[in-house]
């Protein structure tokens, strides 16, 4: 079980050939992508069915398989002769440098045992934004090489320094994951690889729920146009469960609201899930939102006599200052940004309350987007923009009268609206990283 | 047809290049094509006697000493980035001026500020020396190091020496840790 050093290699002539590769970051504030390049014997990626990532999760023959988010199967005798390296790239998320990263480390490792690993730390690299952390190459057999060279241009230049051709534009049509065939077949040689994260939400979506891929798609010019595509957050939804509600409920206009803000959720948070809240006079962690329980999860929630039975058991009235504070001891030492887009039919009441929490929660790395929701009488919602006391604006608003009148495209614009300010404020004010 | 070394091998110069009187050692690697550190390779050549050190600290040739007393052997000088075709470092060797009592020429290669840097040879690829001679500009022998390399900041790439009135040059491939100043104390050097 060696522990490499940078630039060290070993053999792995007495390993098995099904291997799993693994890497973990300790990042405030970054997320990684993990990719795997088979490369030829030129080191050039001359079939991109060898290019395994997030947007194609498996090589022909199973032989390189993306587990999660940070680890691969491998089976290197399925490799075609073609195949001389299998090179692995961590990749920093969210606009940071892998000077920033506390400690990393890859392991390779065959069931429980562990063969090799290499650790790594920041102060190893400078304006990276994708490594190349190891190498499985052919050498008299397999042999293992710690790399930790990388490109300040991310996975773009990495594709680019081993040939591969990226699409520029979005395409029209998805990457469609290979089935293996028989014998490897002649490499296509038209560029037809998407690092878009949209592209993978969509891939994704259309698997699970293709009842969201036209929202991602909508999803995708929004966060374009608020340049927000690199952002990576943590996602909240708070969920007015008040009486005035019901009908809003009934009506599926709350599930609408959950699909949407749920896709918002695939995209931009870091485990894709959707924390979410219910409140009326009290209030409730409900279960997250995420691709397994998108659908129906409002009826789910609902249902009477459920154990997450939100509106019997809540109470009638607004009481928003509680769910607040949650909120608040719930990210303030987040990493990563909050986005907490917070439900409100109106009949709001507790104004001091309410600012008192968003003058505090000013100084955490939280942002708060309410939405009315077919009421009226917002109270202190509609005068935050000139509320006083704050270290940044933290907060804003806006009413849609009727859920049913309102498209994905306005709905989306306006709630990342100020989010990009706040973001640029709170860096500035050293509230985020 | 330039004769290929592997790592032990050698090869007689003379009996390759029959009245070869000069050559060229070029020593060649490739420069990284990623965005850190950069690395900067040094090229050093000692004159050692029959005991295998320096005869004075003025055999030890290098960046800041180019050439040896008898200007038998002379770097060509620093090549900061290793970028360009071909050689990045150069030492010239007129053979017949070397000393008598110098039986051999170690050439080593070092990898400046490589533990600030975190650098080894490990990260360094397609490292080569080769024998040019100085005359025809033919090259005579090579020897390609590729996997050879390892974790250690300085690597002795060959030797050129002295065996029954030929001069020959052997692939040694041996990598040394500490850089260049454990190098040169171990050829015999004070500093």
């Amino acid at each position: 079980m060696p522990t490499l050093t940078r630039g060290q290699k070993v053999s792995l002539a007495n390993s098995p050939s099904r291997l799993q590769a693994a890497s973990s970051l300790q990042a405030p504030g970054l997320t990684l992508d993990f990719s795997c390049f088979g490369v030829d014997g030129n080191g050039k990626l001359s079939d991109d069915r060898f290019f395994v990532f997030y947007n194609q999760k498996e090589a022909p023959q199973g032989a390189i398989r993306l587990v999660g988010d940070s680890g691969f199967d491998l089976d290197l005798d399925r490799l075609p002769t073609t195949i001389q390296k299998l090179v692995f790239v961590v990749t920093v998320d969210g606009g940071g440098e892998m000077s920033q990263i506390t400690r990393g480390s890859f392991a390779l490792r065959s069931g429980t045992q562990e063969i090799a690993r290499f650790d790594f730390q920041g102060s190893d690299f400078g304006r990276e934004k994708a490594v190349m952390i190891a190498e499985i190459y052919r050498r008299d057999g397999w042999r293992l090489a710690a790399v930790g060279q990388g490109f300040a241009g991310g996975l773009s230049a990495v594709l680019k320094h081993y040939g591969g051709q990226e699409v520029q534009q979005p395409a029209p049509t998805p990457v469609k994951p290979t089935t293996p065939p028989p014998s490897a077949a002649p490499p296509s040689s038209s560029p037809k690889i998407s690092l878009d994260k949209d592209k993978a939400l969509q891939l994704k979506l259309e698997k699970s729920a293709p009842q969201l891929v036209n929202l991602s798609k909508t999803l995708a010019v929004s966060l374009d146009k608020k340049g927000l595509k690199d952002i990576v957050a943590r996602v909240a939804l708070v969920l007015d469960a008040s009486g005035s509600m019901t009908y809003q409920y009934e009506k599926g206009n709350v599930q609408g609201v959950v699909d949407r803000i749920a896709t918002l959720a695939m995209r931009l948070d870091d485990d894709g899930e959707l924390d979410t809240w219910g409140f009326a006079s009290r209030h409730a962690r409900l279960p997250s939102v995420s691709l397994a329980n998108v659908n129906g999860y409002v009826k789910e929630i609902t249902k009477k006599h459920s154990f997450m039975s939100i509106i019997g058991n809540l109470g009638v009235n607004n009481n928003e200052p509680p769910v607040m504070r949650e909120i608040l001891q719930f990210y303030w030492n987040s990493p990563l940004p909050a986005f907490v887009v917070f439900i409100s039919d109106g009949g709001v009441g507790s104004s001091n309350a309410i600012k008192e929490v968003l003058i505090e929660a000013s100084r955490y790395p939280i942002f708060w987007q309410f939405v009315g929701l077919g009421g009226s009488n917002y109270g202190i919602l509609e005068d935050l923009d000139t509320m006083r006391g704050r270290t940044v604006d933290n907060a804003n608003f806006f009413p849609i009268d009727d859920w049913n009148r309102v498209s994905d495209a306005q709905l989306y614009d306006r709630l990342l609206n100020e989010f990009p300010q706040w973001l640029r404020a709170a860096k500035s004010a050293g509230i985020l990283r | 047809m330039p004769v290929s070394l592997s790592k032990g091998g050698n090869v007689s110069l003379s009996k390759e290049a029959p009245g070869l009187k000069s050559i060229t050692i070029g020593l060649g690697w490739d420069t990284r094509a990623t965005d850190g550190a950069a690395f900067d390779l040094d090229a050093s050549c000692f004159l050692l006697a029959e005991t295998g050190k320096v005869r004075s600290d003025a055999d030890f040739i290098f960046y800041n000493n180019k050439t040896d007393s008898a200007n038998s052997v002379e770097h060509q000088g620093d090549n900061l980035t290793g970028q360009g075709e071909g050689d990045d470092e150069q030492v010239k060797v007129k053979l017949d001026t070397v000393p008598a009592d110098v039986s051999k020429l170690s050439v080593a290669v070092t990898i400046h500020e490589a533990d600030s840097r975190g650098q080894n040879f490990g990260m360094v690829s397609n490292a080569f020396m080769r024998v040019v001679n100085g005359d025809t500009n033919e090259e005579i022998a090579r020897y390609d190091l590729s996997e050879d390399a390892s974790t250690e900041t300085a690597m002795i790439f060959g030797e050129i020496y002295r065996n029954s009135g030929e001069w020959k040059f052997k692939a040694i491939g041996q990598g040394f840790a500490g850089g260049l100043g454990p190098l040169a104390k171990n050829f015999g050097v004070n500093i």
